[in-house]
């Protein structure tokens, strides 16, 4: 578990509960590595906010930057993805719960992969009254299946959703 | 459910609560057994409080939910233990016929705390660290707390394909308090 350049560990290793939240970082380390040198790194850690949790997170950072950043992290079964500044919760992830029908979560999330690291798609993003950035929108196609990444306000129950928004398109990677 | 099984006298237990009434000035209040341990759920003023006062930890102690509720002091007064809406706690109850209407106030007077306590929550946590909430655990339909990376939060969220016939948008998520803002 050495740092390169490409993989890099942050604090205290994740110890991951199941085999899947083990599994999720080692397929990513794959993706990343795969990559031609110099496009990306992955940031692996606890999670930020709560680093007495032992579940692992992670952060792919691009080298262009304007390209889509990935993160997210691992719990239980379950799966939080962020692309760019839009995230979306992939329940029982490891079980099934796959967008494409009878896809495995694997081949869905190298198909998410290839999506982010081929660039070209819109992200809708949302800014608060003082111009923060606080959520984004994106709908992507994964074998004829949409598959919506949001956390924007538009879907509160009450209250007003943003200020202003603003359409970025996403470069690739390389 | 399992009687009084470590040598603990209904003496002790009135005893301990009374402890805990005379302490925290109770205006109103619920014990409740969850999870093999006894707690009481109370409000002070505006405060709602939940003391685990018989953890099984701590006092070795099992009671059913209707047993320990006939060891609880009637309502005399403002000061008195009373159920939520202020009827006096029956002393001498039928046990076994008392249990589901137990259960449910209960869990009634632990949905606040529940909900207070964020990602540890039995109910509405999260499912990091091994807890597996009963409400936000289900493969279909998820009521509780999510934390969110962007904005490093916690938001408290409906979630899940049972709503996807309210929308055109898959896998909508409904904020009910924080998330992205």
């Amino acid at each position: 578990m050495e740092d390169d350049k490409v993989i890099i560990w942050a604090g205290p290793p994740p110890c991951p509960r199941t085999r899947f939240e083990a599994e999720v970082i080692r397929e990513l380390e794959a993706l990343v590595r795969a990559l031609p040198a110099g496009t990306a790194s992955l940031r692996i850690g606890r999670l930020r906010a709560s680093p007495g949790l032992l579940e692992p997170e992670f952060d792919i950072t691009p080298a262009n930057p304007r390209a889509a950043s990935v993160g997210g992290y691992a719990v239980a079964d379950d799966l939080e993805l962020v692309i760019g500044h839009a995230e979306q919760e992939f329940f029982r992830f490891a079980r099934g719960g796959t967008i494409v029908r009878g896809a495995s979560w694997q081949d869905e999330l190298r198909w998410v992969w290839e999506v982010v690291v081929a660039g070209g798609f819109t992200q809708r993003q949302y800014f608060n009254k003082r111009g923060k950035l606080v959520g984004g929108y994106s709908k992507i196609c994964l074998k004829g299946t949409e598959v919506v990444f949001s956390a924007s306000r538009p879907q509160r129950l009450v209250g007003r959703a943003y200020a202003s928004v603003k359409d970025v398109i996403y470069e690739p990677y390389f | 459910m399992a009687r009084a099984t470590h040598g603990w006298t209904n003496a002790l237990f009135e005893a301990a609560v009374n402890q805990t009434i005379a302490n925290s000035k109770v205006t109103v209040g619920y014990p409740y057994y969850w999870y093999n341990s006894w707690s009481l759920s109370y409000a002070n003023g505006e405060a709602i409080h939940e003391e685990s006062i018989l953890e099984s930890g701590v006092l070795q102690f099992t009671y059913s939910v209707a047993a320990a509720l006939s060891y609880v002091q009637p309502c005399f007064s403002g000061d008195a233990f009373c159920e939520l809406l202020g009827h006096p706690v029956r002393r001498h109850g039928n046990i076994e016929s008392d249990d589901a209407a137990n259960m449910a106030m209960a869990s009634l007077a632990y949905l606040p705390l529940d909900v207070s306590m964020v990602q540890s929550g039995r109910l509405f946590g999260t499912r990091y660290g091994g807890n597996t909430p009963v409400f936000n655990s289900n493969d279909y339909l998820r009521v509780g707390w999510s934390y969110l990376r962007g904005t490093g939060e916690y938001g408290f969220r409906v979630a899940g394909k049972a709503l996807d016939w309210l929308t055109s948008v898959p896998k909508t998520h409904w904020w009910i308090w924080g998330g992205p803002q």
